[in-house]
């Protein structure tokens, strides 16, 4: 097709979208109420993932070195662990550490110091509890990943909350998917609403299409203004939910920040408007445009026969 | 030319159309179809621009055997034929000039040609005063001059129409074939399909008259059998 073809098109089609102002209307609030609902499940599936993996990022291991393992061979052994699969980041705390954090927690401050205290100091009882933190990107790997490290002679125990990781994993899998078949039914839906609005529109245009069919037009030529109107439909129809939005989570994020407590809103973490936004602007546009795209190409299928 | 060979159409349940129809039009010929409501006129003229298909027998158009095109080239053929129908079929939310560039526009002429010719059908068929109005601002034999207009836009090789008078009175049925005969005068082959006994008379033109789907006669002259 030709270049000055598609600008008729493109014409014909800007054309068809103000000369059919309501059906338009009604097919872009379709598209509209359909990214809404996306929108905002999608809000909560990413701010629940984000919460549990947040949770996740808490769920440590905790491995205590043997005796054996002299100091020097420590740097070795944290290098030997962080290149294992699925390591985000090992801490080495060694017995002073230790000691020194079991006494903050205990509230035996400096000003408190007694002789026990001090003489303890000179002789750690945690002098066997260096321990490595090893965390993981995935909690859910634990498992496999203690057995692994069990079969390592520096380390004399192993700690970790098996069956929190466990459940905070299923918990993920389980928003995950319901989440993603969620937002796929909302898109077939769109899509079956869009295109029985857009079949409107083009059985108001039948006889448009059958003129241009007798002409002599080729059947790109008859469906592109169609596909044109469509795109616009899409592009229109994720305007308004992607403000709509904006403005809501805004008005959360406000909310959360002012009715609760700091230690509150650093424990349930709320992805950020930008991280939010960076992600459903692009697929509400992309969305709607291909929603907008096939709604057209199936409800024009039938009047192409001519 | 236009030859039908051995044609025959006969549509789901049995109903016949055409029956075993041989035809042969040359180029520049005027020719009337005629017949009642049902006999097939309307059939015979839906064969030629394969809005239907026969369900035996072979039509050349030019030579090319067009019983089975594809959509492409069905396209293509449409593009050396221009249609006139009964009800107009204006696109009522385009103005006069918009409807006539609109043929040109469907099979991607330039727009500098559009601008060109569009005007000079206008005003051969006498609306070069009316080109910004819209169809429903016009009287019925205007928009069926503008129909004609939009038909003939392309430069088409053949002129069909079916009953292009039908819904006109006297007075502006005679101008509609008026100008089907000027058309006809610059060597575009015409073929009307009409039960308007009195114009059919008065023209004198060769006559194809079906009943029952059947040619019955194919004779210069009048109405009747």
């Amino acid at each position: 097709m030709k270049l000055r073809s598609v600008k008729v098109c493109v014409k014909e089609g800007l054309q068809g979208i103000s000369r059919n102002g309501w059906m338009v209307t009604a097919s872009v609030l379709t598209v509209s109420a359909c990214l809404f609902i996306f929108g905002i499940v999608y809000c909560i599936v990413m701010n629940v993932r984000s919460f549990a993996n947040n949770l996740d990022d808490n769920l440590g291991i905790v491995a205590f070195l043997s005796s054996k393992v002299p100091e020097e061979s420590v740097p070795t052994l944290l290098d030997q662990i962080r290149k294992m699969d699925g390591v985000k980041e090992v801490q080495y705390i060694s017995a002073e550490e230790a000691w020194e954090s079991f006494k903050e927690s205990m509230g035996f401050g400096e000003q408190l110091g007694t002789d026990m205290v001090n003489r303890l100091d000179q002789d750690n009882p945690l002098a066997d509890s260096a321990s490595f933190q090893i965390y993981l990107y995935d909690a859910g790997d634990q498992e496999a990943f203690v057995s692994q490290l069990k079969t390592m002679p520096q380390f004399r125990r192993i700690q970790y909350a098996a069956e929190t990781a466990a459940v905070m994993s299923n918990i993920n899998r389980v928003i995950t998917i319901g989440g993603l078949v969620l937002i796929l039914l909302l898109i077939i839906i769109a899509i079956l609403l869009i295109s029985n609005t857009i079949k409107l529109s083009v059985y108001v245009r039948r006889e448009e299409i059958e003129i241009m069919k007798y002409i002599g037009a080729t059947d790109s030529f008859v469906r592109i203004p169609f596909v044109v109107e469509g795109i616009m439909i899409g592009i229109l129809g994720s305007i308004l939910p992607a403000v709509t939005i904006y403005f809501i989570y805004r008005a959360v994020l406000t909310l959360v920040v002012r009715q609760f407590n700091e230690t509150f809103s650093q424990m349930i973490h709320f992805l950020s408007m930008s991280e939010i936004m960076r992600m459903l602007i692009p697929a509400f546009l992309v969305v709607g445009i291909a929603v907008g795209i096939l709604g057209s190409l199936f409800s024009l299928r039938k009047y192409l026969k001519v | 030319m236009i030859e039908l060979q051995n044609v025959t159409k006969i549509y789901d349940g049995n109903v016949i159309g055409v029956q075993d129809a041989n035809i042969k039009i040359d180029q520049g010929e005027f020719v009337f179809l005629v017949g009642e409501s049902g006999s097939g006129k309307s059939t015979l003229l839906r064969l030629l621009i394969k809005e239907i298909n026969p369900t035996s027998g072979k039509i050349f158009i030019d030579g090319q055997n067009v019983t089975r095109l594809r959509s492409r080239k069905t396209a293509k053929l449409r593009r050396r034929m221009g249609f006139v129908f009964q009800d107009y079929r204006l696109l009522p939310k385009k103005t006069v000039y918009e409807n006539v560039a609109f043929a040109m526009e469907a099979i991607e002429e330039t727009q500098r040609r559009i601008r060109r010719r569009v005007p000079r059908v206008l005003n051969m068929v006498g609306l070069a005063h009316k080109s910004h109005n819209f169809p429903n601002e016009i009287s019925g034999g205007e928009q069926q001059r503008t129909a004609i207009a939009r038909a003939v836009a392309n430069n088409p090789v053949y002129l069909l129409a079916d009953e292009p008078t039908g819904n006109l009175d006297p007075r502006n049925a005679k101008e509609v074939m008026d100008l089907m005969e000027h058309i006809n005068s610059l060597g575009t082959t015409v073929i009307i399909a009409t039960h308007d006994k009195e114009t059919v008379d008065r023209m004198q033109k060769r006559v194809i008259h079906i009943m029952d789907g059947k040619v019955v006669k194919d004779a210069k002259g009048g109405y009747d059998i």
